[in-house]
């Protein structure tokens, strides 16, 4: 795939991203971006010679740490694993979820799960829960529901893999 | 094409467009592993809620909270070892530290004899209670050394014995500084990740063996 294409791939999902309301997922993606990555490598190394007073190789090459930006296809795939681990593994956490704890319920009857977050110190005024920042609001996940989800999810995260495949080429 | 197709399965799956409910639901993954790790060493599992009632919801905490708060039904995952006292394991719970500080604690297995003094006493289980701690981390993309700093200064406070770093994500530079400092650690845990998964629940399971015969 060309360079150009990988671009717009890069474009294109981004833009989708942000439409459906994944703005922390970009967020992270372009914190990961902006930090580049660590490489090591072998370098010749200056020291101050006395004798004729001025900086001179000496000694073995050093491996010294620098960091450079990653290249356009690595922030490709970069992207496509944060879709993964936005919509995919989540699910894949939730189906684990209730099948490894359904059998400590009576009857396997575990039907969801709900997160609650503790705002027994928080004063309740009427509709306070609409000013509530989103972390500090409710969620329940209904196993059922998540589970109708299977195939669809599973055709997203073959999808992923083939355009992460096609990319690599 | 395939490009289309994915942005039609993005739009298709978007359940939970929050990185806090992925937070959540990765600690609550890891309850599951732990609750694997006693069950597969012979222990007795219920679930109970905040007045240590066996129940039939699973009501988690979303983000830290006091192990005596009233504000829900808490669900904890109490495990009993045959001749041992038992033991409950909780998410998102405050312990307090060395200092007397208090800190989150994303999954916890504490004595229930703590555990039930402190919602009696409205005070928070004491690190020196604290069998197992882990600190979860769900990021999209990569995970920050900071996160990695944190922890650390936190196993000061929390002592490091059986103290565990999990993420689905990790990168090169979080692996090194972790190996560097000897703490127990998993930077691939999810639910494809198989072989990660043996290793920390077996990491839990020999916890729960020493706790069998100490």
């Amino acid at each position: 795939m060309n360079e150009q294409d990988i671009r717009s791939i890069v474009s294109v999902l981004t833009g989708k991203l942000q439409k459906e309301g994944f703005e922390w997922v970009l967020e992270e993606y372009y914190e990961t971006v902006q930090a580049g990555k660590v490489v090591t490598k072998l370098a010749k190394y200056e020291h101050w010679n006395e004798d004729d007073s001025e900086f001179k190789v000496s000694g073995r090459p050093k491996t010294v740490t620098g960091t450079v930006p990653l290249s356009l296809k690595e922030q490709a795939l970069l992207l496509l694993s944060a879709i993964e681990n936005a919509i995919i593994v989540p699910h894949n956490v939730i189906v684990s979820i209730y099948s490894g704890l359904k059998k400590h319920f009576d009857g396997n009857r575990l039907r969801d799960i709900v997160f609650e977050p503790d705002l027994e110190s928080v004063e309740k005024t009427p509709g306070f829960e609409d000013s509530l920042p989103s972390k500090m609001r409710a969620l329940r996940v209904d196993f059922e529901v998540e589970t109708e989800n299977n195939g669809s999810i599973k055709k997203l995260e073959t999808l992923c893999v083939q355009l992460k495949e096609a990319i690599t080429k | 094409m395939l490009l289309t197709q994915v942005q039609q399965g993005i739009s298709a799956n978007v359940s939970y467009p929050n990185q806090f409910a992925a937070c959540d639901l990765y600690e609550a993954f890891l309850l599951m592993l732990i609750v694997q790790a006693a069950t597969r060493e012979g222990a007795a599992i219920q679930f109970r809620d905040s007045s240590d009632n066996v129940t039939s919801l699973l009501v988690l905490r979303s983000g830290p909270g006091a192990i005596y708060s009233n504000s829900a039904q808490y669900s904890h995952a109490h495990i009993a070892f045959a001749g041992k006292a038992p033991l409950e394991a909780h998410v998102g719970i405050y312990i307090a530290g060395l200092s007397s500080v208090v800190h989150e604690c994303d999954v916890a297995v504490i004595g229930a004899a703590e555990a039930r003094n402190c919602r009696n006493n409205a005070s928070h289980p004491d690190r020196n209670s604290l069998l197992i701690g882990v600190e979860c981390k769900y990021y999209t993309s990569s995970l920050g050394i900071g996160l990695i700093r944190s922890f650390l200064g936190l196993t000061d406070e929390l002592k490091r014995k059986n103290r565990f770093f999990v993420s689905n994500t990790g990168g090169e530079n979080p692996k090194r500084i972790l190996a560097r400092h000897e703490i127990n650690w998993s930077t691939d845990l999810s639910p494809g990740q198989t072989n990660e998964i043996t290793k920390i629940r077996s990491a839990f399971a020999t916890i729960f063996q020493n706790y069998k015969v100490l």
